[in-house]
């Protein structure tokens, strides 16, 4: 990782350069919204596509760029086996590592330590023979996140000369210089989440305040929202580690989710059979030819899936050459053979679908929402 | 006679809801355990958890994933409680994550339960990486480096790299199988991501929703999935061989006693995944009858307005 990436996306320990840096961001984010409300509807829309853009652009390319190999910070020792017939000289460049080199002999193998390895890139440089001479080969050393304590032992990298060139082995080839930005991108991605929750609340606090205040028709759900959300979030806040009355408030908490809201989405769920028992009484009529093949194939896998319709064709032996009317045997059948072909052409041609739709929302040629109210 | 025809084929639905009330009452009440048919699938799966190397001195671990909401603890909930309780019994460790929020807690719930039976430690013999965000960036950067990537446990909220179970635990290849247990589309997001670009191919077992057995087919043919227990079923089959293991276990002496499910406190989870079939089976049989009763009048109703007319022409 370098000093930009460094300074950008790794956690701060201290605290004050974390409240700065807190207000700053705050600051920047205001004055950045305020700019963006401001601009004409053109602007926005071209500043979204440029987002939209960039955003694709991004996973497009960590994805189809070449990638080459890494491995973890802290010592690195990098074996190096010499197959040519003359004695190769080993050069490690980088952060930190003045000169670290060694000599192969012909046929040998030899070992090079890199200490206190850090996050970056570094440059190996093999000599020998002119026609390699002076080749280089980039070994980059990664650790994400900035507080892991260094590897105590050795993490190897081979290096194999051959009179082809050098090949570094054992290692998986993982990543290109864009890699390292998927996991600031994962973050990234969090806090757009958490400001949406934040959103999304701003958004139902106005709608039900609104009705509360007016006394409008179904004001008291509106009512069971604001006691609702205000109950977890304060108990959430105060069951945090290091408040006053943590344990208490823990508990409380785990009474509301464990005792209230699990069961109540529990048994909101349960009604569905209910439900699906009168749809299904309703449904399943034989009214046609096609209805009934339906209705076979539903009766053929929900027995299958139940032991008294297994029970209902036990008597017929497993080794029978009767054996494939076993209910569970005709439920496997409709499933791998009847139903996985039917799905797989809806998935193929789902996943081509979802690729031309994926390709018109990146160059935004899809109108979306807020394009189809500006025009 | 023609009304009692109209009257099967248009039953009101608050009599369908009261035999079905009474039936699954009556079932819960008596609990009966059933001895299922084990399919073949959740064979793959459980012989996929075997298999898998994840003893203390394989430095690696199995990843579960319990991507529910309380609203499938009866099926994702058992499912998780079957396949736990067979990694505990083999010794194999594990690390627990979801990418749903009520997932994030039920999931090490359930294993917190069922730890003190098995002797599990946490931080040593398993681990939960909480929840997650479930976004492309995610399944992008989590198999290249797990530690950077979850950076902290959810129950202590350390950093990972404090914990024994995570010593040379760095990326996807110290992770031999993935569990995913889900009522959702995210096993797919696995298949589509991450299992492309591991090498050996990361194995995938699934634990699904009833209804949602049918999409997870082609990937059990092409071998994407190693196995699968769907719904209810999946976790009863399951259940029944991790019951003849837990016997052996107890036979010799390895732990006390078998676990009793009426210790849980999770709702919905009192009882076995065998026992609770016992209910979803005379539940299918309530609808079965009601379907062919449904049917039986229809047919008769018909049969008995084609007869009238011809009634009619013959005087």
């Amino acid at each position: 990782m370098n000093f930009w990436q460094q300074l950008h996306f790794n956690p701060i320990q201290n605290p004050v350069r974390f409240a700065i840096d807190l207000a700053i961001g705050t600051a920047l984010f205001v004055g950045l919204m305020i700019l963006f409300h401001r601009l004409t509807p053109r602007g926005k829309k071209y500043l979204i596509i440029a987002c939209t853009f960039i955003a694709g652009l991004f996973t497009v390319a960590e994805f189809l760029l070449p990638t080459y190999q890494s491995v973890p910070a802290g010592v690195v020792a990098i074996s190096v086996s010499n197959q040519t017939k003359s004695p190769q000289v080993l050069v490690v460049k980088g952060p930190g590592v003045q000169q670290n080199s060694g000599i192969i002999q012909p046929k040998k193998s030899g070992t090079v330590m890199l200490q206190n390895a850090v996050p970056a890139s570094y440059t190996l440089y093999v000599q020998g023979k002119e026609t390699q001479s002076g080749m280089k080969y980039t070994l980059i050393v990664t650790r994400s996140s900035g507080n892991e304590p260094a590897a105590e032992q050795p993490t190897p990298v081979t290096v194999t000369i051959t009179a082809q060139g050098v090949r570094l082995s054992s290692l998986p080839k993982i990543q290109n210089f864009l890699t390292p930005f998927t996991q600031p991108v994962n973050d990234f991605l969090l806090y757009i989440l958490v400001w949406t929750i934040g959103l999304g609340l701003i958004s139902l606090t106005i709608v039900h305040g609104r009705r509360l205040l007016r006394r409008a028709s179904g004001w008291h759900n509106s009512l069971a929202f604001f006691l609702a959300m205000l109950a977890m979030l304060v108990v959430g806040f105060a069951s945090l580690e290091g408040q006053t009355g943590m344990a208490a408030m823990k508990n409380t908490y785990d009474a509301l989710f464990y005792g209230l809201l699990v069961n109540l989405d529990a048994a909101v769920f349960a009604l569905l059979a209910f439900y699906i028992a009168s749809a299904a009484y309703r449904a399943f009529r034989v009214r046609t030819i096609e209805a009934a093949l339906l209705m076979l194939a539903a009766l053929i896998v929900m027995l299958g899936f139940v032991s008294f319709g297994v029970k209902l064709t036990n008597w017929i032996a497993p080794e029978s050459p009767l054996a494939f009317f076993r209910i569970e045997r005709l439920s496997s059948f409709v499933m791998n053979w009847l139903n996985m072909p039917g799905y797989r052409a809806v998935v193929i041609g789902v996943s081509v679908g979802a690729l031309a739709m994926a390709m018109r929302i990146w160059l935004s040629l899809e109108r979306g929402a807020f394009f189809s109210q500006e025009s | 006679m023609s009304s009692f025809f109209e009257h099967l084929q248009h039953i009101d639905r608050r009599w369908i809801y009261l035999v079905l009330a009474a039936v699954l009452i009556v079932s819960l009440i008596i609990g009966k355990p059933e001895t299922p048919i084990v399919l073949d699938t959740v064979q793959h799966l459980y012989d996929a958890v075997d298999a898998a190397p994840a003893g203390p001195g394989d430095g690696k671990l199995i990843l579960l994933e319990t991507t529910f909401a309380a609203n499938t603890l009866g099926e994702s909930g058992l499912q998780t409680r079957a396949i736990v309780r067979h990694m505990m019994l083999s010794h194999k460790r594990f690390a627990v994550m979801a990418v749903d929020q009520q997932g994030a807690k039920l999931g090490p719930a359930i294993v917190n339960e069922l730890a003190p039976y098995y002797g599990y430690e946490y931080g040593k013999d398993w681990i939960s990486f909480g929840l997650q965000l479930g976004v492309t960036p995610f399944y992008k950067s989590f198999p290249k480096d797990i530690v950077g990537t979850v950076k902290t446990d959810s129950i202590n909220h350390k950093p990972l790299g404090e914990y024994p179970i995570m010593r040379g635990i760095n990326t996807i290849k110290e992770i031999p199988l993935l569990l995913e247990i889900t009522a959702s589309a995210s096993v797919f997001l696995w298949l589509q991501l991450v299992q492309p670009a591991t090498t050996p191919r990361l194995q995938i077992g699934y634990g699904c929703t009833g209804v949602m057995a049918a999409e997870a087919y082609p990937y059990l043919d092409s071998g994407q999935m190693v196995g699968m227990a769907p719904g209810l079923k999946g976790a009863a089959d399951y259940e029944k061989m991790v019951d003849a293991l837990e016997a052996k276990a107890v036979a010799s002496k390895e732990i006390e006693k078998p676990y009793d499910p009426k210790t849980s406190s999770l709702s919905g989870m009192g009882q076995s995944a065998r026992q609770l079939m016992f209910t979803q089976n005379n539940a299918h049989l309530v609808v079965i009858v009601f379907i062919i009763l449904g049917n039986i009048g229809m047919l008769l109703a018909r049969r008995r307005t084609r007869r009238a007319p011809k009634e009619d022409a013959n005087g």
